[in-house]
């Protein structure tokens, strides 16, 4: 199963779905690989519980964590960096090397940065890219 | 950041008096060399920090953001790996340096109501 959504989901068909969303605010991709995912459970379904089968198609890696090819089948697997980190609250921010956009770019200091442009006012970070 | 471009560009002409706005531009979510989906831009994930500035600087034009931007360097990642802030995340830090506060995903999206709430409730006197 895992096989069979990696192959849909990577197929012209299904990427040009993905486009032809983009933008939309009643729905987006996810949107649409959840349907995906829905239509490989019934693929290979035995007309049993689809929510339970939906449910171990979308954990299996999780379940079977010693197992490298199942971690590696799925490219939400493979490629999914999202994950709470060790940053909180009350927590000092931390300081890393950050460059400019002009060319040729520039370094400088997160903190150096905050403590220039807001040593007396908060400072919002919106992090993020262009996908 | 493409998809909260308005609302953060609205925010930004409300409150940078009284807010220091920053972006950062961190690895790409859906690069086309890795977690590929067809949309209207296509960027392979940059490797270098001379690539990933480029891939921004056409970000800020082909988007017309005006939001300070600097750029995390691929060959570190570090702010990715200190704040966990990939594929977007929103943080405010107070004036004294300190984290005010982390934006927490709710299935798979952000509440972007709460994150301005939540500027203004630190813009208050008795905060």
């Amino acid at each position: 199963m895992l096989r069979r959504e990696e192959q849909l989901r990577m197929c012209d068909a299904q990427q040009d779905l993905f486009a032809q969303v983009e933008g939309r605010l009643d729905m987006d991709w996810i949107d649409l690989a959840d349907t995906l995912q829905r239509n490989v459970v019934a693929e290979f379904g035995d007309g049993g519980d689809a929510d339970r089968a939906l449910f171990l198609l979308r954990t299996a890696a999780t379940r079977f964590p010693d197992d490298r090819e199942m971690a590696a089948i799925s490219v939400y697997r493979r490629h999914n960096k999202a994950r709470r980190g060790d940053l909180r609250v009350g927590d000092a921010m931390p300081d890393v090397t950050l460059a400019s956009t002009v060319s040729p770019y520039n370094l400088t200091s997160l903190v150096a940065y905050q403590r220039y442009y807001a040593p007396d006012r908060p400072m919002l970070i919106i992090a993020g890219s262009w996908t | 950041m493409r998809g909260l471009a308005t609302y953060l560009h609205a925010m930004y002409d409300r409150l940078s008096a009284q807010v220091a706005f920053l972006s950062v531009y961190i690895a790409e979510a859906h690069a086309d060399d890795e977690w590929r989906l067809r949309g209207t831009v296509t960027v392979n994930q940059p490797k270098t920090t001379a690539e990933r500035v480029g891939v921004a600087h056409r970000f800020q034009a082909a988007m017309n953001w005006r939001i300070p931007l600097l750029v995390d360097p691929p060959e570190t990642n570090a702010f990715e790996r200190l704040f966990a802030s990939w594929p977007v995340r929103f943080f405010i830090v107070d004036a004294r340096g300190r984290m005010h506060y982390i934006a927490e995903p709710v299935d798979g999206t952000y509440d972007i109501l709460e994150l301005e709430e939540r500027v203004q409730a630190l813009l208050q006197p008795s905060s």
